[in-house]
């Protein structure tokens, strides 16, 4: 289903196509992780998960350290590779981490958008929205 | 603040669908609430109507801004969630009553409003089972909308 999202001005001009139906039961995070049953979050009151081997800081190394623990590597750009999953990870402008997204087979990549529905898009068509941008790629051999 | 313009004598004397009085009382029901709590069911009754509202309004408001929100510090330091545990204890059944039927954030204005959290150290995260904890808690403390 395509449809338009002002809070993503460049959904209307590139992919950016409803895949689940809406739930608030996992997040972006969990869903880039490859969990669909939980929502993950280091948020400072302990209520949400997070693995306790990385530290509960909303800072991009604490993400980075969480996608590390299933063997991706922070690679240079997000280039479809045969050999290699991706993530990405997005920051605000003022470096706080909001967002994840995973690369699928085709190129696109896959989304769960807070307590929104999955949806399939391009970096691009996600760029510059209420997420920010992609500050880090990581990769891992398949 | 209560409303201080009362109607003349002559005001007062002309028919009415709602008397003066009635109709003071509803215009400053939350002051009402604080003096008379208590005392006037018919007060309880209009705050609690009132707060309702006030909860539903901040409640999509919340929802309306945080939707496409993954950080749970986005989502609880909303403003408009925010309000909603500064209307207080009061709102405590409306929340659970949200809670039953939505999957929405509200663990943290539920400990801040109670001092408690009942989550199972297994249940971070897995928004089914946070819920239940809370429900189950509610209904031991006999805290839902029908009390």
């Amino acid at each position: 289903m395509r449809i338009e999202f002002p809070p993503f001005p460049n959904s209307k001009i590139d992919p950016f196509l409803v895949t689940s139906p809406q739930t608030a039961h996992y997040n972006c995070i969990a869903w880039a992780f490859g969990d669909s049953t939980k929502w993950y979050w280091p948020d400072s009151a302990n209520y949400y998960f997070w693995p306790n081997e990385i530290p509960r800081e909303e800072k991009i190394e604490s993400f980075i350290e969480l996608f590390r623990l299933i063997g991706y590597e922070v690679c240079e750009n997000g280039e479809l590779e045969p050999d290699y999953f991706k993530v990405a990870i997005y920051t605000d402008k003022f470096s706080k981490p909001t967002h994840a997204a995973r690369q699928l087979g085709n190129g696109y990549w896959t989304s769960k958008l807070g307590q929104h529905f999955d949806v399939t898009h391009t970096i691009f068509s996600m760029k510059d929205g209420s997420y920010g941008n992609v500050a880090v790629f990581m990769q891992r051999k398949k | 603040m209560i409303n201080t313009i009362y109607p003349t004598i002559q005001e007062r004397q002309r028919p009415v669908a709602v008397s003066y009085e009635a109709s003071f009382v509803r215009n400053n029901i939350a002051t009402c609430h604080v003096l008379f709590v208590g005392q006037s069911v018919f007060v309880q009754k209009m705050y609690k109507q009132q707060l309702k509202k006030r909860f539903d309004f901040y409640n999509s408001i919340w929802q309306s801004e945080t939707i496409f929100s993954s950080s749970i510090s986005e989502i609880t330091n909303n403003s408009a969630y925010r309000s909603i545990i500064g209307l207080g204890q009061e709102v405590l059944p409306f929340i659970i009553d949200d809670l039953k039927n939505n999957d929405s954030h509200w663990f943290y204005a539920l400990e801040a409003l109670t001092g408690q959290n009942p989550i199972k150290e297994n249940h971070k995260g897995v928004v089914p089972l946070m819920k239940k904890d809370w429900i189950e808690w509610a209904k031991e403390n006999n805290l839902t909308d029908e009390n």
